[in-house]
């Protein structure tokens, strides 16, 4: 692959309790491409995107063996600090989760907490976060009411600004679309594709017509094991093992 | 960490200490004694001014550089005004014990500027990192959950030591004699007993049949947002005000009586029972009644057949969390249907009774006046043993009975 | 005669509408025998119940002292309840591990269900004896020990129904805040309690509904006595409160002294009654919150 490599799995491993949930991931995802991961329900999609960002941290009884490099550092080295792991890793949830505050607080949230606390500043955060989301347009005149009057489409680009506006160098999206419309989808996907030029993107999805729209590389996750990993056109149109295909033709799922 | 981070963490944590301390010594259960106190404050100080070059260096912030210095010099001012003070403080004729008030001022003060100072001040100027303002945070929050729960302890510890000694079966089967100094409370035990089994029987049919219409015949609309309105209201309505209710209405219609009494409780339970039931019925999901429409069947049926039979654990520890509470009463009874003396075991529902919270009530006002001291504090116990029992079975019953869904 | 179906499913029906309506009657009986009881009172003495002379043996009845009595009463409650509470709510439902949660969320449940007359007389076996010694007072009964005692009564009730505003405060919004690098202090600090806030005040408020109502702990412990403190801010002096002044007299009250009595517990009627209003109100506010609008 001629692209830097931006993330680096290496064998990872993971249990909630004695359940293992992922077993061995090895994968590379480059810099500045989507990368999909597809596979049935319960292979460990979500599980996988949530180590990246070490939000599995907050699960009790949750461990892992094996590294996660992002640009060579290891995000489950010891003297690493999850808080910082997650402000270089945005993430964007499956059902859109704005705080009840304002659309503008919204996003100054993140700055806020980095320490950025000047008006000006601020304000040309949001602007500029809001316009790389797409919604600048339509909420430009509204920004002190409450994020939750959004629609559910607008709700969840407000979230992927909120996550831009703390200037990621990975973003993490659990699919994304899942709670959404046709229409909002659509949205979303033209989003990705924009989005694609400054940020390596992760993102899980049940929907692979989705996948092979939006991504470059995809992952096939079986029962918590990486069954293939490939650019994506590979990927569906000569897939190497046979459960990759069984799932893509729909077969089973 | 890195030594600045420690030595900040150091501060927070001799902060709580002495915040700990003095509000211990408060509550009257240790004081350290100056010289230790002055030694604290002293340590305190010291590190203070171990951090003050790197201070002036880093001093960016302003504000960040005068909270420091007034936090060292409270800290300074305090170990030296505090163990010099005046033996006695004159407060006008009497006075207050000086160690314990300065100690709680001194502590005071601490309570206060330290997380103030450890935040506004040190976190910008050392750049602090989230996880010391995380750690001095939750150290303020386990010292307020402690302090919650340290005089709750205290109280049970208190009446379990006190009490279970003058629990003995002649207490438990003699009447009262001597206001209370001798013999037991046996009247007293049957009259909140039979005061809790009538209570349920009223308040069990009415608090159903109002969930029941809440959740199953009416969802909303301006009724029922005032039918809320009043069984929130009858929630927060004072006991005392129930007695006096009783005593305006039921007294001149029934007498001093066990029904009097009963029926007040009733209304004092009944909006415990109709909140945990409306629970309880809400917990049923709404495909199962489909389920059951589908097959013909007509809403009362729906209710009677599918929506009562699951619903009722919930419903019966609605029932026990309020006669909990109607156990324990005094102020709904003590005009209504209780006598201290004269009352035996009641024979019909208009005989006055006895029950133990009155009891309780009485013996406390001759506290000091006749020897009723083990008594008083048998009658706490068993009191506090059977309203805690009563709830605690309440707990349990919805603990498990939430699993299920 | 057998009833058709749908005769038979509406006359149950309004059976439950009127056992469901019984509560809207009680609360209204409840205000009107209480205010006719009082009306003598009202009419003779008007607004010459709100003077701080009492002296029933000369028919002087202001009952100043007793509202005076209460609010400083609930006033020191709240100030050792309401932050007290409020830390241990979120200790409780924020940071305390799984395990220590489901054995101290029951027991703080279970701690709210002690009985006022337990606190009362806890209050004159241990709090005054222990306050006259440490404070060097005449006597250990006085405003201070009252509100001491119904602060720790208010306690269980407050951490209780904070938790569960803290409770209700979505997962997501949690994740998304430490999703975007926040530490779980500053997750608490600016998303879940704010979030909370309607809640956590709706607690508070019926902790002080409660406190105002309460008779028995604080009736033993006050003093009884009809006389604000000079100068009013000493709280170490023996004072009574509304809910102490009825209980301590309607006993050997008759005639007018009882009217004066029922017009005081109309008063408290209806200071409690505006608190559950306000603090449903604001429950209310909770659950629109996260619904949107």
């Amino acid at each position: 692959m001629e692209n830097h490599i931006k993330v680096s799995i290496k064998n990872l491993s993971l249990w909630y309790g004695s359940n293992q949930a992922l077993d061995q991931i090895t994968m590379d995802m480059p810099e500045k491409k989507i990368t999909a991961i597809i596979g049935p329900s319960g292979c460990g999609k979500s599980t996988l995107i949530r180590c990246l960002n070490r939000m599995n941290d907050l699960i009790e009884g949750c461990r892992t063996t094996g590294e996660i490099l992002i640009d060579g550092q290891n995000v489950y080295d010891r003297r690493v600090d999850a808080v910082e792991v997650r402000r270089r890793v945005g993430m964007v949830f499956q059902k859109p989760n704005p705080f009840p505050k304002s659309i503008y607080e919204n996003i100054a949230y993140g700055c806020r907490i980095g320490g950025i606390n000047t008006k000006q500043r601020l304000d040309k955060i949001v602007k500029e976060s809001l316009k790389e989301a797409a919604l600048w347009d339509e909420v430009k005149d509204r920004l002190s009411d409450s994020a939750m009057k959004l629609s559910g489409g607008q709700q969840q680009r407000l979230c992927i600004a909120r996550t831009l506006a703390i200037e990621p160098e990975v973003l993490l999206m659990d699919e994304p679309c899942s709670a959404l419309d046709p229409i909002a989808t659509a949205k979303i996907e033209d989003l990705l594709r924009d989005l694609k030029r400054d940020y390596t993107v992760v993102i899980v999805t049940h929907n692979m017509q989705q996948a092979a729209r939006v991504s470059d590389y995809t992952a096939y996750l079986y029962l918590g094991k990486l069954v293939e990993f490939g650019p994506t056109r590979q990927v569906f149109e000569k897939p190497e093992a046979e459960l990759t295909e069984r799932y893509i033709t729909g077969r089973f799922g | 960490m890195k030594p600045k981070d420690a030595l900040s963490c150091w501060i927070i944590f001799l902060g709580s200490a002495m915040a700990l301390i003095g509000f211990g010594s408060a509550a009257g259960s240790f004081y350290i004694g100056d010289a230790l106190l002055r030694l604290l404050f002293v340590l305190l100080g010291i590190s203070l001014l171990l951090l003050l070059p790197t201070s002036f260096r880093l001093a960016k912030q302003k504000r960040s550089f005068c909270w420091m210095v007034a936090f060292a010099a409270i800290s300074f001012a305090l170990a030296y005004l505090v163990p010099s003070a005046p033996p006695k403080v004159g407060l006008r004729d009497y006075s207050i014990d000086a160690s314990l008030m300065k100690f709680m001022i001194s502590s005071l003060a601490l309570v206060i500027t330290g997380p103030v100072a450890a935040s506004a001040g040190f976190g910008p100027l050392f750049n602090f990192t989230k996880h010391a303002h995380q750690a001095s945070a939750y150290c303020f929050l386990t010292i307020a959950i402690l302090l919650i729960l340290y005089p709750l302890g205290l109280i049970i510890s208190e009446i379990s030591v006190n009490g279970l000694p003058g629990i003995t079966w002649e207490f438990l089967t003699q009447d009262v004699s001597k206001h209370g100094a001798e013999g037991g409370i046996f009247p007293a035990l049957v009259g909140t007993i039979l005061l809790i089994g009538l209570t349920a029987l009223i308040a069990l049919p009415l608090g159903i049949g109002c969930a029941i219409y809440l959740q199953e015949y009416a969802k909303r609309g301006r009724l029922v947002r005032v039918i809320r309105t009043a069984v929130n209201i009858l929630q927060g309505t004072p006991s005392i005000v129930h007695g006096l209710f009783g005593l305006a209405v039921f007294v001149p219609l029934f007498g001093i009586s066990l029904l009097s009494g009963a029926l007040i409780m009733g209304f004092l339970t009944l909006p415990i029972v109709i909140r945990t039931s409306e629970e309880a019925i809400r917990s049923i999901p709404q495909e199962i009644r489909e389920g059951s429409y589908a097959l013909g069947a007509t809403q009362w049926q729906t209710i009677r057949k599918v929506v009562l039979p699951p619903a009722l654990p919930g419903v019966i520890t609605g029932v026990v969390l309020g006669l909990g509470r109607a156990a324990g009463e005094t102020a709904p009874i003590m005009f209504t249907a209780v006598y201290f003396m004269g009352a035996r075991v009641p024979g019909s529902l208009l005989d006055p009774i006895q029950a133990l919270p009155y009891h309780l009530l009485e013996l406390t006002r001759y506290w000091g006046a006749y020897p009723v001291e083990q008594n008083a504090w048998a009658t706490a116990f068993l009191l506090l043993a059977i309203v805690l029992g009563i709830n605690a079975g309440g707990i349990i019953l919805r603990e498990r009975y939430r699993q299920e869904f | 005669m057998r009833l058709g179906r749908n005769t038979k499913e509406i006359l149950i029906k309004n059976m439950f509408l009127g056992v469901a309506a019984l509560s809207i009657l009680i609360i209204l009986f409840i205000f009107i025998f209480l205010f006719k009881e009082a009306f003598p009172a009202f009419r003779e003495m008007g607004l010459s119940l709100f003077t701080s002379d009492w002296s029933a043996s000369q028919g002087k009845f202001g009952i100043n002292a007793a509202v005076f009595g209460s609010v400083a009463v609930t006033g020191i409650a709240m100030l050792i309840a309401v932050p007290l509470g409020i830390g241990g709510a979120i200790f409780l439902s924020e940071i305390s591990p799984p395990r220590l949660r489901v054995f101290l969320k029951p027991v703080i449940e279970l701690l709210a269900g002690i009985p006022s007359i337990v606190y009362g007389f806890i209050g004159v076996t241990v709090f005054v004896p222990y306050l006259a010694k440490t404070f060097d007072m005449l006597s250990g009964y006085s405003l201070l020990t009252g509100g001491i005692i119904l602060g720790i009564m208010a306690l269980p009730t407050i951490v209780s129904i904070s938790d569960d505003a803290l409770k209700a405060v979505p997962r997501e919004i949690k994740e998304a805040s430490l999703a975007l690098g926040a530490s779980k202090w500053e997750t608490i600090k600016l998303v879940t309690f704010p979030s909370a806030i309607s809640g956590v005040t709706a607690g508070c408020i019926m902790g002080i509904g409660r406190a105002i109502g309460e008779t028995m702990a604080v009736m033993l412990v006050v003093g009884s006595v009809m006389r604000i403190p000079s100068p009013s801010f000493d709280v170490f002096e023996t004072g009574s409160t509304i809910t102490a002044l009825i209980a301590g007299q309607m006993g050997e009250a008759w005639g007018m002294h009882t009217s004066v009595l029922f017009a005081t517990a109309v008063i408290l009627f209806l200071i409690v009654a505006l608190l559950s209003v306000a603090s449903d109100l604001l429950q209310a506010r909770v659950e629109k919150k996260f619904r949107g609008g």
